[in-house]
């Protein structure tokens, strides 16, 4: 009687010992095989380097965490996304409570009357869009450029063109108004060709 | 019709892009764009970076194994709360 009972509580150890090891082979399984997917998506969509891998991480220790009530209904993969794509969104909300702070800033690429202000005049690029190698440097600055967005026009910026987002999601997902987005959206537009013009006659020089 | 300024008619550009631009609008962007070079190149410009943001940068976008390594060592040996 006292030997069967105790057999009982040692067989329930070993299943709950087998099933944590299952668990952690499973995930270590979804990290070898997913990270890079999860890295790849924060970093298109204007996160650096150690920004990314945090993201990445982040990611992971959520699904770690909410494990056991992943019930396989999904694939993996797109339930890591799902972890992800909301933590980019968490993360790009925090940022738009700054907008005042930009709009309150006075666009100095234009003059009064609504004019090209003269020190941001469109220039022609000497660009082959046909021509691979021009696209792929055009592509190489543009994500430099895009770096350097303040925080909130990034959310606009890739929500809209990497996302490919309707205008009015991205303003219910950043809390913002339509104006709002579209003055962050004209801005950060203006800002990136600017950027792009300034750094493509840079390397023409060269 | 009122004629748009350059400012405006980077708004119109942009609103055109979700094509919803009222025809009215679409006339204003049009002759605006007869007229003014300087956005006739933004435009040609902008169209450039929408396709060029979509492809990956040339910089290396994946983990090392180190990295990812640490990352599960990391995550298992820490005792969730
Ligand atoms: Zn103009």
């Amino acid at each position: 009687m006292q030997f069967d009972i105790l057999s009982e509580s040692q067989a329930k150890g070993t299943m709950t010992r087998l099933r944590y090891a299952e668990k952690e082979a499973q995930f270590r399984h979804w990290v070898r095989e997913y990270s890079d997917l999860l890295f790849h998506h924060a970093v298109l969509r204007g996160f650096d380097r150690d920004s990314a891998r945090d993201l990445t991480q982040e990611t992971f220790i959520s699904a770690w965490n909410a494990m056991d009530s992943f019930e396989g209904k999904a694939s993996a993969k797109n339930w890591l996304f799902v972890i992800l794509k909301n933590k980019i969104t968490d993360h790009y909300r925090k940022s738009s409570g700054k907008i005042s702070v930009l709009l309150s800033e006075y666009d100095h690429n234009f003059d009064e009357q609504g004019h090209w202000a003269k020190a941001s005049y469109p220039r022609e690029l000497t660009v082959n869009p046909s021509e691979a190698t021009d696209v792929a440097e055009l592509s190489r600055i543009l994500h430099g450029c895009a770096a350097k967005l303040n925080s909130i026009q990034k959310a606009v910026f890739f929500l809209k063109y990497v996302d490919e987002l309707e205008s009015e999601i991205i303003c219910t997902q950043l809390s913002i108004t339509a104006n709002n987005y579209w003055t962050v959206l004209h801005r950060a537009k203006v800002q990136l060709r600017s950027c792009l013009q300034k750094n493509w006659f840079l390397i023409q020089k060269i | 019709m009122k004629s748009i300024s350059c400012k405006e008619a980077v708004h119109y550009m942009l609103v055109r892009e979700e094509g919803r631009l009222p025809l009215l609008k679409r006339i204003s962007l049009w002759r605006h764009l007869a007229i003014c070079s300087l956005c006739r190149t933004f435009a040609f410009q902008n169209k450039l970076m929408n396709a060029a943001i979509k492809q990956s940068s040339a910089t290396s976008s994946t983990l090392t194994e180190a990295e990812k390594e640490k990352m599960i060592g990391d995550i298992l040996n820490s005792k969730p709360k």
